[in-house]
């Protein structure tokens, strides 16, 4: 098969037009604002739980719906298909008498937990309604490190990159842990952004950028970077430092032309650049 | 690899590989938001077999390809200029009169493509996945995605050079006037 090369590397493949046309597609820009939004929605929505309960599924996203009932499809198959499957074997038990009943128990023994929780023989797996033989083990708590949230070991029996969407998640993927990691990490930035704020409302202008520095040096990536950082030019002014706070505030206008707080940073410049008395 | 250094890294690439298949302007925010949900899930087992713009771009076809299967069940606009049930070339080509720069005439490009010739121009022309790899995110035969290339490489030869036309007997219609 002749392996094609690609447009741009070639180059009497496109007239002039057509490859401004492709580089400008290549090079198409994406707006400011949403980055921080979506952020804050994911964060919001990782703060829900993770179990897709029936009452609950209709609040989700219809993406979300929807892979969640193909879940449920697929739980309900592989249950019908392993009841199939230890019926079959039952029958082949009950025809080969106690040679075969030496093979049967340990290979549902050692089947998959989806497939063997469907089989309702008591002896085997217990009712549902029963306690699980051995409890799974506590999902482990650990203080919060953004890295700890991927640093999981990895399965190599889970798919690696198609179909994601069509996948349900692995049994063994608890969720939880990185979520309340995330979640915590959220709660931990907006309680402090929330001090700062109230330090700057009773005149600690001091205490309030030294809050405003810890906040920047554990969360420098975090949802609330426009808080931040609008408070630490109001804080700057405050206390007096004029000259930081207008370069703050050019730096934070040129980052956010269109934040909700850009109208405090131009108070901040303006009051920057206003001629020492 | 950390989910919120790949946020910060690849909000971009997912944003414009969303736009290029074909979501809406107004729909690319949430669904950009669902795609690092299951980027999120997903991370963990990440085994670097693929390129990680590979993978995030197979997540955002499938999320991409979900929406359009949704839309077309209530009937509604996928990419907010061009259905393709209902296209008529002609409407097209004079909306492309209405569009002035580069950019708006690749977006018309795209939006001349059906989802699968998108996904593999888009891979191959513009992000340079090529060989196994290509197949591999696309879930199709390696000859398959270089037949979609093919006629997705025409579509656009052609949706350009209606695009260049239309704008050149705008500009002349303006100079006459």
């Amino acid at each position: 098969m002749n392996e094609p090369r690609r447009w741009l590397d070639i180059s009497r493949a496109l007239s002039a037009a057509e490859r401004r046309v492709l580089v400008a597609g290549q090079t198409a820009p994406v707006p400011v604002g949403p980055k921080a939004a979506v952020k804050a929605a994911l964060l919001a929505q990782l703060a829900a739980p993770a179990t897709v309960a029936p009452a609950k599924a209709a609040s989700l996203s219809p993406t979300a719906r929807a892979t969640a009932t193909l879940s449920v499809v697929r739980a309900t198959w592989l249950k019908f298909t392993a009841a199939g499957f230890a019926l079959g074997l039952v029958g082949s038990a009950v025809a080969s008498a106690s040679l075969s009943e030496q093979r049967v128990q340990p290979a549902l023994r050692t089947a998959p937990p989806a497939r063997a929780s469907s089989r309702p023989r008591a002896d085997v797996v217990p009712r549902r309604d029963a306690p699980p033989l051995s409890p799974p083990p506590p999902p482990p708590v650990r203080p919060y490190r953004a890295s700890a949230v991927v640093s999981r070991p990895v399965k190599p029996s889970v798919l690696a990159a198609p179909s994601i969407m069509l996948a349900a998640p692995p049994a063994s993927a608890s969720a939880v842990p990185a979520q309340s990691l995330l979640v915590r990490s959220m709660m931990d930035e907006s309680n402090r952004i929330a001090r700062a704020r109230s330090f700057l409302r009773s005149n600690a202008a001091r205490e309030a950028l030294e809050v405003l520095d810890g906040v920047g040096r554990e969360h420098p990536h975090g949802a609330l970077v426009q808080e931040r950082e609008i408070l630490t030019i109001e804080a700057l002014v405050s206390v007096g430092d004029t000259a930081a706070a207008g370069v703050a505030a050019r730096r934070f206008l040129e980052r956010y032309p269109t934040s909700p707080h850009a109208a405090s940073a131009r108070r901040a410049l303006r009051i920057a650049s206003a001629p020492s008395p | 690899l950390n989910f919120d250094e790949l946020y910060d890294e690849h909000f971009d690439f997912v944003w414009r590989s969303l736009r290029r298949l074909g979501v809406a302007p107004s729909d690319v925010q949430d669904l950009a938001q669902e795609v690092f949900m299951v980027v999120h899930r997903r991370l963990p087992y990440f085994e670097g077999r693929s390129k990680l713009t590979t993978w995030l771009f197979s997540i955002c076809l499938h999320a991409a390809r979900d929406r359009r299967r949704r839309a077309h069940v209530v009937h509604e606009l996928v990419d907010g200029t061009v259905d393709e049930r209902l296209v008529d070339h002609q409407a097209d080509a004079y909306s492309l009169l209405e569009r002035r720069d580069d950019l708006e005439l690749f977006e018309a490009a795209l939006a001349s493509m059906d989802l699968e010739q998108r996904a593999v121009f888009t891979l191959f022309e513009l992000e340079g996945v090529r060989g196994p790899e290509l197949a591999m995110t696309l879930e199709v035969p390696l000859a398959t995605a270089y037949s979609r290339l093919r006629l997705a490489r025409e579509t656009f030869r052609r949706a350009v050079a209606r695009g260049l036309v239309f704008r050149e007997g705008r500009l002349r219609l303006r100079r006459v006037r």
